[in-house]
């Protein structure tokens, strides 16, 4: 699933673009700037610790690989300076990336492998939930609700 | 802990532990526990272990056998009343095992994976860890 999504027509600035793309993607492995080279080793430690069914002692399924590539996908598109989640998986099976920064400040993400994002969040007195598709382009309200928790 | 053959509805002022047998389920910066640890999409249903005539060491040893039989660690459990949960719309059913008589289902989640990830991170608000006294393992991951 590509990071950056190409809105160009000439050649020269379909190039542009790839190059754009390209240092996007070495800016996020840098541990400075990128959430996705700060949570990918725990995301990988995650998918192999529940990789086995019953992971959590309650019958839950193994991690399903495509949720695992979501997840990736999604953390190489968030901008770079976003905070870095902590990462964990469901009962399903799905993956999931937490934003924590203390009681009822909270964002949790569930990547379902048909690519749909369902999230959850506890900002002070509010609350919000829903399901995202991820084409992508990380959702403004999940911009909006990482901004707000961290 | 209770008997199999008389076992009462769960009052609200019951506690209800779940047993965290993955660390991933616990935040070591606060000593909180994660939303994950309640959510049971796929399932209908969340197991929890009722407090009611057990003392404490009965209840750690329920979560001490069920570490043991699946050869992983427990690493604690989260306490929360059962208000917490009926509070959110969830209802609270006893549901009794030949080797648990305390063992209670949490029933009535809604259907969507957000709502209920939106109930879980309410019910890990309000509940405590507690980390298993033993600090040994009962066995490696």
């Amino acid at each position: 699933m590509p990071a950056v999504i190409s809105r160009s027509n000439s050649e020269t600035a379909r190039q542009l673009d790839h190059q754009l793309a390209q240092v996007n993607k070495n800016l996020h492995r840098s541990i400075a700037l990128g959430a996705e080279s700060a949570v990918r080793g725990e995301l990988t430690d995650v998918y192999l610790e529940c990789s086995e069914a019953n992971w959590d002692g309650y019958n839950a399924l193994a991690v399903d690989p495509d949720s695992f590539a979501l997840a990736k996908a999604f953390l190489m598109a968030l901008p770079l300076g976003t905070r870095a989640p902590s990462a964990g998986a469901h009962p399903d099976g799905q993956m999931s990336l937490e934003w924590y920064s203390g009681p009822r400040r909270s964002l949790t993400i569930s990547f379902d492998p048909v690519g749909d994002l369902h999230f959850a969040a506890l900002t002070g007195p509010s609350r919000a939930c829903g399901t995202e598709a991820f084409d992508g382009e990380v959702p403004q309200i999940l911009l909006e609700l990482i901004e707000l928790v961290s | 802990m209770l008997a199999l053959e008389n076992v009462p509805d769960v009052e609200r002022s019951e506690t209800l532990s779940r047993f965290i047998v993955s660390s991933r389920h616990i935040r070591n910066s606060d000593e909180t526990v994660k939303a994950d640890a309640f959510v049971p999409h796929p399932y209908e249903e969340l197991s929890v272990n009722r407090d009611k005539q057990a003392t404490d060491e009965e209840t750690w040893g329920v979560g001490y056998v069920v570490a043991l039989k699946l050869g992983r660690t427990l690493y604690g459990r989260a306490d929360a009343l059962a208000a917490t949960y009926t509070s959110l719309q969830l209802t609270t059913i006893a549901a009794p095992i030949p080797d648990n008589p305390n063992h209670v289902n949490v029933c009535n989640w809604p259907p969507g994976k957000p709502e209920q990830i939106l109930k879980a991170k309410e019910i890990a608000e309000k509940a405590k860890l507690l980390r298993q006294p033993l600090n040994s393992k009962v066995s490696e991951d």
